[in-house]
């Protein structure tokens, strides 16, 4: 499949064609990963974040200009998520470390402790479909106001505008009670 | 831009500099806004995580039906497949029982090594040979990756394109010119234990099982990914 095709998949979060990456690269990953720690569990967890960052990623357009293959740009997460985590320290990776490319990617390790935070996540899946799919492309995937009235087809503007109080604000008065 | 979007681009990094401005103003003069932008930023991680953690059930799912087959197949699928099965067996064994002890190693143990030296992923239509020489790798051109491989080996700190022209040897079908530039690799470098694993498989495939062996010893010395795999080859030829 072209790359541009797969990249635009990806945008469109469509799950064959993140699952056929997923298989495509998991081999060569924990080979990869094995160079810096023995951990099976950390090596499929940074293997999944790193999908979850290249599908994050592609969702925000970050995509658009890669030059690389999906493959190459997955393994640059990959490597700089070994740096990062906690679970290893080896000297190889240290030594790497300085031609890392930094991959933005906002774990939300502290948040996920958070019991606020884990409030507002349980309330917003009981929120309806419309509002979840509104949030979801305004907050998890950092659309903008214009995009997504494309996107959604709203009449106007405005109704956009005023779904997205209202649904905003039944979030955040769940949170009162 | 509404507020929340202006703080939403904020949170992304992506607000341009006038408009950085702007709400760094905001943020200075308004202590409402910066409770605001602390509501907004928990509300952002909180749906994030929630997506997340859809998606990574996804993830798990794949994981473990890729781990075993599955189970209810339409009873005529299952014939056809047994048959291709009967078929594809007999072959295996034509072609394996007419492979020498060497070339079955080597089928059995060979993949391509992942780039692992120049995953960089910027650059409109990068001239830089480095990375001309991984894109054409990665997207399995080996004859040209080979030729610029050819090209870098001689620079200094250039001890991967020994290792990964060696490679491209391999994959090209041709050990005899694999085997003396993964040789070449310094016994200081790094990827001295990767390059001996890929120089014992390119002896192997000549079915020159005693050269291939001498060059898993480095392999089997010190650790990395193929120190096992090739402990057990040594363990096997004894």
């Amino acid at each position: 499949m072209e790359k541009e095709t797969q990249i635009a998949l990806l945008k469109a979060g469509d799950r064959e064609t993140i699952k056929t990456i997923y298989l495509e690269n998991q081999q060569g990953f924990r080979l990869f990963a094995k160079r810096y720690t023995d951990d099976v569990e950390e090596i499929r967890n940074i293997y999944q974040d790193a999908i979850l960052a290249l599908v994050e990623n592609a969702a925000k357009g970050k995509l658009d200009e890669l030059q690389s293959t999906i493959s190459t740009y997955l393994f640059a997460i990959g490597k700089y998520l070994i740096f990062k985590s906690n679970k290893i320290s080896d000297r190889k990776v240290n030594l790497e470390a300085d031609e890392l490319e930094a991959i933005p990617w906002e774990s939300y390790e502290e948040e996920a402790n958070d019991e606020e935070i884990m409030e507002l996540k349980s309330q917003f899946e009981k929120l309806g479909a419309k509002c979840k799919e509104l949030l979801r492309l305004f907050y998890y995937q950092a659309k903008s106001m214009d995009e997504i009235y494309l996107q959604l087809g709203y009449v106007s503007k405005d109704v956009l505008k005023s779904t997205k109080s209202r649904c905003l604000k039944s979030l955040k008065e769940s949170m009162k009670k | 831009m509404d507020q929340e979007e202006l703080i939403n681009a904020y949170l992304e990094g992506t607000l341009s500099p006038e408009d950085q401005k702007i709400f760094e103003n905001l943020i200075a003069q308004n202590p409402e806004y910066k409770a605001e932008l602390e509501a907004q930023r928990k509300i952002k991680a909180a749906i994030t995580i929630s997506e997340r953690e859809n998606l990574r059930g996804f993830l798990d799912e794949i994981e473990d039906n890729s781990a075993k087959p599955k189970s209810r197949v339409k009873s005529w699928l299952f014939s056809a497949a047994a048959a291709c099965m009967v078929v594809l067996a007999g072959y295996f064994l034509w072609t394996t029982l007419s492979m020498s002890p060497g070339e079955k190693l080597y089928a059995r143990h060979y993949e391509t090594y992942p780039n692992l030296i120049a995953p960089s992923t910027r650059g409109e239509g990068s001239v830089d040979p480095k990375a001309q020489a991984f894109l054409a790798y990665d997207n399995g051109n080996f004859e040209q990756a080979a030729v610029l491989f050819e090209q870098l080996k001689n620079e200094p700190d250039a001890e991967y394109a020994l290792l990964y022209l060696g490679i491209c040897q391999l994959e090209l079908g041709r050990p005899e010119k694999a085997i003396p530039v993964l040789n070449l690799v310094p016994a200081s470098s790094d990827s001295k234990e990767i390059a001996s694993w890929y120089e014992a498989l390119g002896y192997f495939k000549l079915n020159m099982l005693d050269k291939g062996k001498a060059a898993l010893q480095v392999t089997s010395g010190s650790a990395n990914p193929f120190q096992t795999s090739a402990e057990e080859i040594l363990k096997s030829l004894e």
